[in-house]
């Protein structure tokens, strides 16, 4: 008799059309997938409201040098219901705070005695207000100088440069964005798996699946392959409706978009792996819950999902930096705020296939179909 | 009864021989040796615990003897499991399907499993689960539930068919709708292997059958010779031998329905 067994690489395609169709009828999978992170999309890109001071920096050398400016803010940020609020620091803490949106502007030094001030449109709702009243008063300091109103010090007009600090309007919106596709990812390569293989576990159709011609490996790759086009489709869904409600912006259009896409592909094949291993740990449904929040609680809470890693304490930091949900947090990140292609973001790419090998190969070891 | 050694029997589908499976401290199976022959409904019987799932789950490939040979369709189980695998259908013991998935798409997915195209209605229809087509497996009745697991055994148009224990609990309609089932699928020319606790069914059901208890094979025959062997010993029923059981009343009062 004629060996018939089917090409396993068919098998994996066709058995992909049905895991899709169940995937797609699962409304537990859908809601931990999309609607949750749609949710806080939706929320965080409602609460984009501006602060009520704008916080701006004062480089320490600026301060020292008796710049007749700073004497100006500073009685303004001395008054209790006035605009701003001043912060001093060092030139380099300053460009970082300006960066990460924690300071609207920051004003230091120039080479040639003018005063530079620092934007970054990490806050663009402070950080235009900032720059907006730095020049307002530099500007009117001028004209009075210029008018013999002002006191001697301010003979010499003070000339305003400014520099961008990072390459484009950053808002805190457009930080947990790629944050929550990152969440949408690992929720539904982890709820998304594991409850869906433990039910089939239960109802014997893992063991079933091992009596056709059909490999193990076929079946897992059918999974992963239904759950990167949800990945995707959720990817996209999130994307559209940041760009369309809050003007989520794709630095390099369609190119931005696609990369996205195409991160959230790998990202979900390489967190798979984590969910079958952690379907294989769970005893059942019941206790599944358990496992699976105590792998993606930390995560969600120090990945950098919602805010940046590097207000953590420094031993954390290293954690928070390396876990697999960081690194494709970061390489989301890293195409859609700083315009980064996909060949610039490898090695994150490379961080979160090193941490699925390891889960694969967890969970190779500990598959079971009962 | 004398059984003959496997090579003087060509027409065995299934011979199994000498087989061993051992647990860490239970011994599963000890050293159980049987065959099914061609076109036969066989019956492995026994009571919860005997061996029965371990052994079928051996020669269906789902589990590894300690030791011991297995051929199925004159193919070694161990050594080639996946030329063993499109020859055979198994119905796995309370096993449920693929959520949210309709019966036809269910199917669909095991052909695809199997590398081969599958008429899915005709399956359904041979099944009496025409207008079940589009429903889910959790929604459907324990008599619906087991016939369609038949369905999904033949999607590869097997040579041996594997059921383990399809008619616990199910309701007297639903057994004997299921047991026309296999018939008919055995006047197709299926062998048909089947564990059951039900001494009626197997009675019933066999062409020959092997009781198992304790892992080991305690008796082999056809119903009327294992009946026979038995009066030979001098064992007198206790009962008087009725025209008609309670069964037959049942039936007889709510009709011979396959819709159970």
């Amino acid at each position: 008799m004629p060996d018939r067994r089917p090409s396993q690489i068919a098998i994996a395609a066709g058995l992909t059309k049905y895991a899709l169709l169940a995937t797609l009828r699962n409304k537990n999978s859908l809601f931990f997938g999309l609607m949750f992170p749609l949710g806080f999309v939706l929320v965080f890109g409602a609460l984009g409201g501006g602060p009520s001071k704008a916080d701006i920096g004062l480089s320490d050398k600026l301060v020292a040098s008796g710049s007749p400016l700073v004497a100006v803010l500073k009685a303004m940020g001395a008054k209790k219901d006035g605009p701003i609020r001043l912060t001093t620091k060092s030139d380099a803490l300053l460009e970082q705070a300006v960066k990460q949106g924690n300071l609207g502007a920051a004003i230091e030094a120039g080479a040639n005695g003018e005063v530079v001030v620092l934007t970054s449109t990490a806050n663009p709702i402070g950080g235009g207000a900032a720059a907006g009243i730095l020049r307002g008063v530099a500007n009117e300091i001028n004209l009075q100088a210029a008018a013999g109103a002002a006191g001697p010090e301010f003979k010499k007009p003070i000339e305003m440069t400014s520099r961008d600090v990072a390459g484009k309007e950053l808002r805190y919106f457009d930080f947990v964005l790629p944050g929550m596709i990152a969440f949408s990812l690992i929720s539904t390569a982890t709820f998304g798996v594991a409850f869906p293989f433990l039910g089939l576990r239960r109802a014997l159709v893992l063991k079933r699946m091992l009596a056709t011609p059909a490999s193990p490996l076929s079946f897992v790759v059918s999974q992963c392959l239904s759950r990167s086009v949800q990945a995707v489709a959720q990817t996209a869904i999130i994307i559209g409706v940041g760009v369309g409600l809050y003007h989520f912006e794709l630095l390099h259009g369609a190119a931005t978009y696609i990369e996205m896409l195409v991160t959230s592909i790998l990202a979900i094949c390489a967190f798979m792996g984590f969910g079958i291993l952690l379907a294989n740990i769970a005893k059942d449904e019941q206790t599944a819950p358990l496992i699976i929040n105590m792998f993606n609680l930390p995560q969600f809470l120090i990945s950098g999902v919602f805010f940046p890693t590097n207000t953590l304490p420094r031993w954390i930091q290293i954690i928070a930096d390396n876990l697999p949900l960081s690194y494709c947090t970061q390489a989301l990140r890293g195409i859609s705020t700083d315009g980064k292609h996909l060949t610039n973001v490898l090695p994150q790419i490379g961080g979160m296939l090193a941490w699925s090998v390891l889960a694969y190969v967890a969970a190779a070891k500990t598959y079971r179909t009962e | 009864m004398i059984c003959l050694p496997s090579r003087f029997m060509p027409e065995s589908i299934i011979i199994v021989s000498h087989l061993v499976k051992r647990y860490e401290k239970v011994t599963a199976v000890d050293d159980v040796s049987f065959e099914v022959r061609e076109g036969e409904v066989f019956g492995l019987l026994g009571p919860n615990g005997a061996g029965k799932t371990t052994t079928l789950e051996i020669i269906e490939t789902l589990n590894k003897p300690t030791s011991g040979s297995i051929t199925v369709d004159g193919i070694d189980v161990q050594t080639r499991p996946n030329e063993v695998k499109p020859r055979i259908g198994i119905q796995l013991q309370s096993a449920g399907y693929y959520p949210y998935l309709t019966l036809t798409e269910i199917l669909g997915m095991f052909g695809v499993a199997y590398g081969m195209p599958v008429d899915a209605a005709q399956l359904l229809a041979k099944m009496n689960l025409t207008e079940k087509s589009k429903a889910t497996y959790n929604t459907l009745s324990g008599g619906q539930k087991q016939r369609f697991s038949i369905a999904t055994t033949l999607v590869n148009k097997p040579r041996v068919i594997f059921l383990d224990e399809p008619t616990t609990g199910l309701d007297p309609q639903a057994r004997v709708s299921l047991w026309d089932v296999i018939r008919e699928l055995k006047s197709e020319g299926t062998t048909v292997v089947i564990t059951t606790h039900y001494m009626d069914e197997a009675e019933k059901l066999c062409d020959r059958l092997a009781i198992m208890d304790r892992g080991k094979i305690i008796a082999e025959g056809t119903p009327v010779e294992l009946i026979d062997n038995l009066l030979a010993s001098g064992f007198e029923s206790k009962r008087q031998i009725q025209p008609a059981t309670l069964d037959d009343v049942f039936l007889h009062l709510t009709g011979r329905s396959l819709d159970a």
